[in-house]
C-alpha cells in the first residue's frame, strides 16, 4: 500500500486493498529451512520438488524491524521456528540457507550465534549437525564464494543460455549511472533483466516465480550449479 | 506471583511442570489441549476452599449447576472422579504453585482414603436395592496448605442436608489467595461489578479504571453506581445528542463494554492476586483488542495482578504485538498440547519469542 502526501498535508490512501493474508507459518513436516525471502523460497521449493524430499518445509521472515536489517528479521524467524513443535515433540531439524554477502564467515557466525536451545548450531558451514536435533547452514551462493542467491542464479543462466549474459553485461556498461552500485545490486539487476526477458506472458514476473514457468524460465532446475545446495538438502533432510 | 507450577494427576495432566511463568502469562491451544484444565488448576489450588471451588468448575464447564446427591458409594465417587487424571482416583492428585523466591507456596493434595464416611445420609433417603449402602461412602481428602499458614484438611461428607464442605465443620477459616476466573461469557455479573466497583471505590483505587474505561470509549464520561429495579450496579454516564448525556446501566451499552469493565473491576478488586481469563476475545470487536491489551497490562501493573489470558484468536494475539514488544521480558506464552503417551503438556516460552512469532507470522496458536 502507497500513500502520497497531498499539498494540504492529509495522506490519501491509494490502495484501500489490504494485500490478500497468508496463513501463518505453521511446519507440518520434520525439517524446518529458513531462508531470507521470497525470491529464495522459490529455488528452495523447486529443488525440493526435483529431489523428490517431502518431509521438509520452508519459510522466512515477514517482516523486517524498524531500523534493523533484513538479517535481523532471519533470527527472529529461527526463534520463532525453535520454539515449534509436533505432536508435543521439537522440530527435528533446522537449516538456515542465507547469503554469504561480502563475508562468508561472519554471515556464518552471525547464524550460528543465533541457535536457539535445544538446537545446536554445526561447527562450519555447508555441514549438516546429527545430534538429537540436525542444523545446518549454508551460505549462497556456495563453498568458498561470496555474494547472493542471484550470484549463484546468474551462473545457472550462464549454464543454459550463456549469450544472455552477454547482453545485460553490455547493459551494465552502457549503463554509467550504476557505477556506484555494489557487486550484489549489479548481479540482482542482471538476474531481473534476464528474467523479464524470457518471460513472455508476464516480464514482471518475481524470481520466487519463474521456477513454475516451463517455457520461460532462463534455468534448469536440474543443473550441476545447484549441486552443492542439492546435496545440502537432501544430508538435511535424511534421517 | 506464581512462578512454577507443578500439576499430577489432575484432569488431563499425568504430570506437568511449567516454570518461567511471569506477569503476563498467554495460554494458547487447540481444543482439549489443556488450557482450561491448566487454568482450572490454579484456580483450584487459590484457595482452601477447593471442594466448592471443584463444583463451581463443573458449573463454568457446563457440567452440572445442579448435584443430585449419591445414594451409592460408586455414584458418589464418580461425583468426584473426573479430577483425576483418567478418572483413575486410585493415584492422588497434587498441585503445587511457588513463586519465587519461593516465598508464597500452596499445595493441593485430593485423594481418596482407605476410610469410610462416618455420617451417612440414609437415614432420610430411599435406599436403592442392591447397593452397598452398608459399606458407607468413600471418603475424599482436601490438604490445602500455604506457605505461613496451617495445613487445612477438608473432609467433604454427605449429610442428610447435603453435601457438607467440611471446612467450617471444622471449625477452620477458609483461607484465600486472591483470585478470580473470568469465563468467555462472564465477567458481567452487576451485583459483582459494583460491590467491586464500591470495594475500588473505597480503596480510592476507582480513578484507574473510571481512566481505563472513559479513554477506550469516549462517550463514556464518567461512571458510578445506581440502582435498577433495586440492585446496585455501574451506570455510565454517556454522551448523547446536543451536549446531553444519559446516565445508563452498562449491561444496556454492549456485552463487550460491560465485560472490559468487569475484567478491569476484577483486575483492581483481586489486588496483589491472579486473574485467569478464558478466551479473551469473546465479546469484543477486533478494532478494540490493542486497546484492550494495553488497558489490562497497565491495570495488572498498576495493581500488581498476575494474568493468565487464554485466546484461541489469531486477530487477539496480533493485536497484542505492541504490549509484547514493549513488555516482553514480562510476558510468557503457554502452549498447551495434547499427547498420546503423557497426556497434555504445556509448554513455557519467553516473552521475546512470542514477539518473534508474532512480528514474523509464525503461529503460535
Amino acid at each position: 500500500m502507497s500513500t502520497y502526501k497531498l499539498p494540504w498535508s492529509k495522506k490519501l490512501k491509494c490502495d484501500e486493498k489490504e494485500p490478500k493474508r497468508e496463513k501463518a507459518f505453521e511446519p507440518e513436516s520434520p525439517y524446518v529451512i529458513i531462508c531470507e525471502g521470497f525470491q529464495d523460497r522459490g529455488l528452495i521449493c523447486a529443488l525440493l520438488g526435483h529431489l523428490k524430499i517431502t518431509n521438509c518445509d520452508v519459510t522466512f521472515p515477514k517482516k523486517r524491524r524498524d531500523g534493523a536489517n533484513g538479517k535481523d528479521a532471519i533470527f527472529q524467524v529461527l526463534t520463532a521456528v525453535a520454539g515449534q513443535k509436533l505432536a508435543g515433540e521439537s522440530l527435528g531439524g533446522i537449516a538456515v540457507i542465507r547469503d554469504a554477502d561480502e563475508n562468508a564467515d561472519a554471515a556464518f557466525k552471525e547464524v550460528a550465534d543465533n541457535f536457539p536451545a535445544p538446537y545446536v548450531a554445526p561447527k562450519a558451514p555447508f555441514t549438516i549437525a546429527k545430534g538429537k536435533y540436525r542444523t545446518g547452514i549454508f551460505l549462497v551462493p556456495g563453498k568458498g564464494k561470496t555474494g547472493t542467491l542471484d550470484h549463484l542464479l546468474i551462473d545457472a543462466v550462464v549454464a543454459k543460455n550463456p549469450p544472455v549474459i552477454e547482453c545485460v553485461n553490455k547493459l551494465e556498461t552502457c549503463a554509467n549511472w550504476m557505477v556506484d552500485w555494489s557487486a550484489n545490486k549489479i548481479a540482482k539487476m542482471k538476474m531481473h533483466c534476464v528474467v523479464a526477458s524470457f518471460c513472455k506472458d508476464d516480464p514482471g514476473c518475481s524470481l520466487g516465480f519463474i521456477w513454475s514457468k516451463k517455457d520461460d524460465n532462463p534455468m534448469d532446475i536440474s543443473s550441476p550449479i545447484f549441486k552443492e545446495l542439492s546435496d545440502f538438502l537432501r544430508e538435511f533432510s535424511t534421517p | 506471583m506464581i512462578e512454577k507450577v507443578e500439576v499430577h494427576s489432575f484432569r488431563c495432566f499425568r504430570k506437568l511442570e511449567v516454570s518461567n511463568l511471569k506477569r503476563f502469562n498467554i495460554l494458547v491451544g487447540k481444543n482439549a489441549s489443556g488450557k482450561s484444565a491448566f487454568l482450572e488448576s490454579l484456580f483450584l489450588s487459590s484457595s482452601s476452599a477447593a471442594p466448592s471451588t471443584f463444583f463451581q468448575l463443573k458449573a463454568i464447564r457446563k457440567i452440572g449447576n445442579v448435584i443430585t446427591l449419591p445414594t451409592d458409594p460408586s455414584s458418589y465417587k464418580g461425583l468426584w472422579e473426573d479430577m483425576f487424571y483418567e478418572f483413575n482416583s486410585e493415584k492422588r492428585i497434587w498441585i503445587k504453585v511457588s513463586s519465587n523466591p519461593n516465598s508464597d507456596t500452596r499445595t493441593l493434595a485430593i485423594e481418596f482414603t482407605t476410610s469410610i464416611m462416618e455420617e451417612l445420609p440414609f437415614n432420610k433417603q430411599a435406599i436403592p436395592s442392591g447397593t452397598q449402602a452398608s459399606s458407607g461412602m468413600p471418603q475424599v481428602e482436601f490438604r490445602w496448605k500455604r506457605t505461613g499458614y496451617p495445613e487445612v484438611l477438608i473432609q467433604p461428607k454427605v449429610t442428610s442436608t447435603g453435601l457438607q464442605m467440611g471446612t467450617k465443620a471444622e471449625g477452620k477459616e477458609t483461607i484465600f489467595f486472591p483470585a478470580i476466573w473470568f469465563t468467555p461469557t462472564g465477567a458481567d455479573n452487576p451485583d459483582e461489578n459494583a460491590k467491586r466497583f464500591a470495594e475500588l471505590d473505597r480503596r480510592g483505587d476507582i480513578g484507574k479504571i473510571k481512566e481505563a474505561m472513559t479513554k477506550e470509549f469516549s462517550f463514556i464520561k464518567d461512571l458510578s453506581i445506581s440502582y435498577q429495579g433495586g440492585i446496585p450496579m455501574v451506570f455510565a454516564d454517556v454522551q448523547g445528542g446536543e451536549g446531553r448525556s444519559r446516565k445508563m446501566p452498562f449491561g444496556l451499552i454492549s456485552d463487550g463494554v460491560n465485560r472490559l469493565l468487569g475484567i478491569c473491576l476484577g483486575i483492581g478488586y483481586y489486588k496483589s492476586g491472579m486473574v485467569l481469563i478464558d478466551q479473551i476475545e469473546d465479546g469484543f470487536h477486533h478494532k478494540i483488542l490493542p486497546a484492550l491489551w494495553e488497558s489490562i497490562f497497565n491495570l495488572a501493573n498498576e495493581f500488581n495482578v498476575q494474568l493468565f489470558i487464554s485466546t484461541h484468536s489469531r486477530e487477539c494475539l496480533e493485536a497484542l504485538l505492541p504490549m509484547a514488544q514493549q513488555h516482553a521480558k514480562d510476558i510468557c506464552l503457554l502452549r498447551a498440547a495434547r499427547t498420546e503417551k503423557a497426556g497434555c503438556t504445556v509448554d513455557s516460552l519467553s516473552g521475546e519469542y512470542l514477539q518473534a512469532a508474532l512480528e514474523q507470522e509464525i503461529e503460535v496458536r
